[in-house]
């Protein structure tokens, strides 16, 4: 875009996101104050029918019970949160499942190098969209649901007016509206992946393009740079995970059926993608999305199949030889094949008002870290839904606010907060709940503390309050990779349940 | 450790289940925790925009340097990225920058990296040197003009003779005909530049009739005299379009002035003998070839434009021969990668150069031959004398496949701006490489000026690509433009001993 001499741009800013709440007293939500509710009148019950002493212990147990649920840590969690980790860790560990040996000789039934935990009854089917470009479907039976993945080159905003990323800011805020318009979407998720460059695209297109007549000098300036430049650069690639419901209208669709119809809306979905600043998008094929899953799982292979592109061979991979080989889930951290992998999920957005550039050195490529994925994930609330949520915020903060005689500041601006979305959904946006994923590989253990303070400084530049996804490493890092998988249906405790107390 | 014992005696699953298979070493995943989620209007939370980082450029093209962003490398060539990657629309290149900031040293990395894929790099008219220790080194074709240096034998056919011997039909004779013309246009070139104006329409029937004459009577390959003599003996078919009438006298009236402007090129006026000779080094077509013309006078001017016309009709010759074989089917395709460097030097030359450099840059795609073309500023590309050709100059930049901008200062930026779409943040880049670099008094020793070697890649409306270009130490070895600056100067009195000049005074 040419630059204009005229009036100086001001800075968009952005923020106002919440955490959703239940309308609730002292900071408790709907089902923690039913508790203490029915808490209190028990109490008043039992010094009835007993002595004082029995209520007054029963009394102290009830407070036991409301601090573990109430009071939370800078991360929001509670004392229950963390304790239900902590068993379900100590289960799964003492069952042995924290580790995984497939392949033909491992413990796996197939005998196959799928994938564990919660993807591992995906299964993974090709298309062609009304474009004749291939596409990968990833179905999930568990969650019964189809997830398309979309590979993005973005242009980054290094060296572009802040009025073009406003305007790409903008348009991928009309595409996220417009997720929510789609029929049948439950999630979409983008992943920002680094990863160090092997050499071999530089070795491939210098090898394959080099004359077999061509002067010595000449050959010997292409071998310097050749052996030289590849060292410290990094690719950055973005993909676009869209995961949509396989029901319609109470009935469940073939693969076939699904990928009819979803492959006469891609070329639409990719097309809108574009102008966010996404750059050229195309769907991401079987093969392509089966390299990516295993170099994420096996980061040294990524050598062998850029190797194997550079000789103009297909990897020939197919979706039950793309998970680990072995894998070990730590209270913080995940072996799997060659890499050593720690996982955040934000645990804090950027609190106050965040430009656009917020994310961007988190996203960069860092030399501490060898592969890192920023995952941002979205549950789109439909349109027709949406009115109902940004109303039924609006009252919960309104009723946070004046259940006390001194609103504290924050309760006041969460109230503000809600007005203004609920205003902005009036208007004409979408609503949209999102989290984040952050993972970081390094090939060699000894550079994990590197790589672990790499993350959390990278988050702190964010403005993110991050934690390890502690004693659920394995799935917080499938979650992480795009493939579709949308934690919240997976969730023993329905997360409607859980944001209640 | 085993369960083997286990798994025959309970049925296993035939499937996973919703988390995994259950059992020891199988991966089941644990607890699940919720990503904690927040909510927001998709007005503001588009505004943790993920797509801040760019992706960078497909590896194509002869290796540049380094992403100054992302710190990837760079692949970068007009050839590659028309032929192959499909990124730009003309295999074309406008190198712009202040001096000393390595224009040169960019386009000889890709002129080194092409011809390492095959491609020609022919520098037609080198008025610097630049690029003869290159071509050199790449074992290509000095040619050096002007002087006694070298002669360029406008009349010559170059290798169209010898390569319409092995053509048939009408690939043969469009070569024929490609040679005549060319030789044509170049001998009206010459009297253009002579006379300062075109040669009248009747000459110009005149001179190609007696070419056509000339190449029935004469053995082997005629020099500028020789057509002087054909003129002179006023043969029927020359007479013919000469209307003379049936009077010798008549004829010799009608063709006085033609004879008087080229008994001026023949006899070195002006333009000296360089033309009028037998060329003493034909150009090859399977060779980088460099015409270094660096010994002509600056001052010169009409020679130096003689001569930039005589080599890029040499060069556009042979590549045209190159075509033609090809298309037959019995050579090889060979790509040509064409330098113009100094373009603003080349097109202060003379009238008559700007149409063929437009010419040249609307023909490139057709021709097979990636072009790049190099110049200082836009300013000195915009300060012709005629204001149609300043308008094509600026069509040059315009229409390049891709602009590559070094160093400029400010000023340049609205006429720069005006020919390729450029964000402030780029030109406040381009703006910062042409900054002195800081200087350091306590170690007496400048540091590398802050642009050396910088780059900005823009290709239409997309975002720049800044790249620092990184030599390697094999270019090292042969690349100095400041050669000269290498030593101390010294004022070395010269002895005299004939005249012994006494001590001042008395």
């Amino acid at each position: 875009m040419p630059a204009t001499a005229d009036s100086p741009h001001v800075p968009r800013t952005y923020g106002n996101w919440r955490r959703p709440t239940t309308p609730g007293l002292m900071g408790l939500g709907t089902a923690g104050t039913l508790i203490l509710m029915a808490g209190l009148v028990l109490v008043v019950l039992v010094v009835m029918l007993t002595d004082l002493l029995t209520g007054l212990v029963f009394a102290a147990g009830l407070a036991v019970v409301l601090l573990a649920i109430g009071v939370r840590d800078k991360h929001g969690l509670n004392a229950l949160d963390k304790g239900a980790a902590r068993w379900s860790w100590w289960r799964q560990r003492s069952a042995g499942e924290h580790l995984y040996r497939s392949g033909p000789l491992g413990q796996v039934p197939w005998g196959t190098c799928q994938l564990p935990g919660l993807a591992a009854s995906s299964k993974l089917t090709e298309h062609s969209d009304s474009y004749g470009r291939r596409f990968a479907l990833i179905r999930v039976p568990t969650t019964s649901t189809y997830t398309l993945v979309i590979g993005t080159e973005p242009d980054g905003a290094a060296l572009v007016d802040e009025e073009q990323v406003d305007s790409w800011v903008a348009d991928w805020g009309l595409w996220l509206a417009n997720l929510g318009d789609e029929p049948g979407i439950v999630a979409a998720s983008v992943t920002i992946e680094t990863a160090p460059d092997t050499g071999t695209r530089l070795r491939r297109e210098v090898g394959t393009n080099l004359d077999p007549d061509a002067p010595e000098f000449a050959r010997a300036l292409l071998a310097e740079t050749v052996a030289d430049y590849p060292h410290g650069s990094s690719t950055v690639r973005a993909y676009v995970a869209l995961t949509f419901n396989a029901t319609h209208n109470g009935r469940r669709r073939k693969p076939a059926e699904f990928a009819r119809e979803l492959g006469a809306r891609l070329p639409g979905l990719t097309g809108e993608l574009q102008a966010t600043g996404a750059g050229p998008a195309h769907p991401v094929d079987a093969l392509e999305l089966c390299e990516l899953v295993r170099v994420a799982y096996d980061p040294a292979a990524a050598v062998a199949i850029d190797e194997a592109h550079a000789e103009g061979l297909t990897t020939s991979l197919t979706w039950s030889d793309v998970g680990p080989s072995a894998a070990e889930a730590s209270w913080d951290d995940y072996r799997h094949d060659s890499g050593v992998s720690v996982t955040w999920a934000m645990t804090g957005a950027p609190r106050g008002n965040v430009q656009a550039s917020i994310l961007s050195r988190l996203v960069a490529p860092h030399r501490d870290v060898a592969r890192k994925r920023v995952t941002l994930l979205y549950r789109p609330i439909d349109a027709a839904s949406a009115a109902a949520i940004v109303e039924s915020d609006l009252r919960a903060a309104q009723f946070r606010q004046s259940s006390s005689d001194k609103p504290t500041a924050r309760d006041v601006l969460a109230t503000r907060a809600a007005a203004l979305t609920a205003q902005e959904e009036a208007a004409g946006a979408g609503l949209v709940n999102f989290g984040m994923l952050v993972t970081a590989t390094v090939l060699d253990e000894a550079r994990e503390a590197d790589a672990r303070a790499a993350v959390e400084n990278l988050a702190a530049t964010a403005r993110l309050r991050v934690r390890p996804a502690y004693g659920s490493q394995d799935t917080a890092f499938a979650a992480a990779l795009p493939l579709g998988l949308v934690l919240p249906r997976h969730l023993d405790l329905p997360s409607q349940v859980r944001s209640r107390l | 450790m085993s369960r083997k014992k286990q798994e025959g005696t309970t049925a296993a699953p035939a499937r996973p289940g919703p988390r995994g298979w259950p059992g020891r070493g199988r991966g089941r995943a644990g607890s699940i925790q919720p990503v904690p989620e927040w909510r927001g209007s998709t007005r503001q939370v588009c505004g943790l925009w993920p797509f801040a980082v760019g992706s960078g450029t497909p590896m194509v093209g002869v290796p540049l340097g380094r992403n100054m962003v992302t710190g990837a490398t760079v692949c970068c060539d007009p050839v590659s990225w028309f032929q192959r990657a499909n990124l730009i629309s003309n295999p074309s290149a406008f190198v712009l920058g202040l001096p000393g900031l390595g224009k040169s040293t960019l386009v000889r990395r890709m002129a080194a990296g092409l011809a390492g894929y095959g491609v020609m790099p022919l520098v037609l008219g080198d008025l610097k040197p630049d690029y003869v220790d290159l071509i050199e080194a790449l074992g290509g074709q000095v040619i050096a003009l002007g002087g006694d240096r070298g002669h360029i034998n406008v009349l010559d056919p170059g290798e169209a003779t010898s390569a319409a011997e092995r053509l048939t039909g009408s690939a043969r004779a469009m070569v024929l005909t490609d040679a005549h013309e060319r030789r044509l246009t170049m001998v009206s070139s010459l009297l253009t530049i002579l006379r300062a104006q075109p040669p009248t329409d009747r000459e110009e029937t005149i001179l190609d009739r007696a070419l056509r004459v000339l190449d029935e009577r004469h053995d082997g390959v005629p020099v500028l005299p020789d057509l002087l003599e054909v003129i002179r003996s006023a043969p029927e078919d020359v007479r013919q379009v000469a209307l003379d009438r049936g009077s010798l006298e008549r004829y010799q009236e009608v063709t006085e002035n033609l004879e008087a402007s080229l008994i001026g090129l023949v006899d070195g006026g002006r333009l000296g003998r360089t033309f009028s000779r037998p060329t003493t080094n034909p150009m090859r077509r399977d060779r980088p070839v460099v015409y270094d013309v660096s010994h002509i006078d600056d001052a010169q001017t009409d020679l130096q434009a003689a001569v930039m016309l005589a080599c890029w009709s040499a060069g556009f010759g042979t590549v045209n021969v190159a075509n033609a074989l090809a298309d037959a089917g019995v050579e090889p395709r060979r790509h040509y990668f064409v330098v113009l460097d100094e373009l603003w030097r080349v097109l202060r030359a003379g009238r008559g150069i700007v149409d063929r450099v437009d010419a040249l840059t609307r023909l490139n795609r057709t021709r097979g031959v990636g072009t790049v073309m190099v110049s200082h500023t836009m300013s000195d590309l915009l300060a012709l004398p005629a204001e149609e050709d300043r308008m094509k100059a600026r069509g040059f930049v315009e229409r390049s496949g891709m602009v590559v901008a070094g160093g400029l200062p400010g000023a340049e930026m609205p006429m720069l701006t005006q020919a390729v779409p450029l964000s402030r943040a780029e030109q406040e880049l381009l703006i910062g490489w042409q900054d002195p670099p800081a200087w350091d008094p306590v170690h007496h020793r400048e540091t590398e000026p802050p642009g050396r070697g910088k780059f900005l890649v823009k290709v239409g409306g997309r975002p720049g690509i800044p790249v620092q270009v990184q030599l390697t130490a094999v270019e090292l070895g042969i690349h100095d433009t400041n050669k000269r600056w290498r030593e101390l100067s010294r004022v070395g009195r010269v002895e005299r001993p004939a005249e012994q000049v006494g001590p001042p005074g008395g």
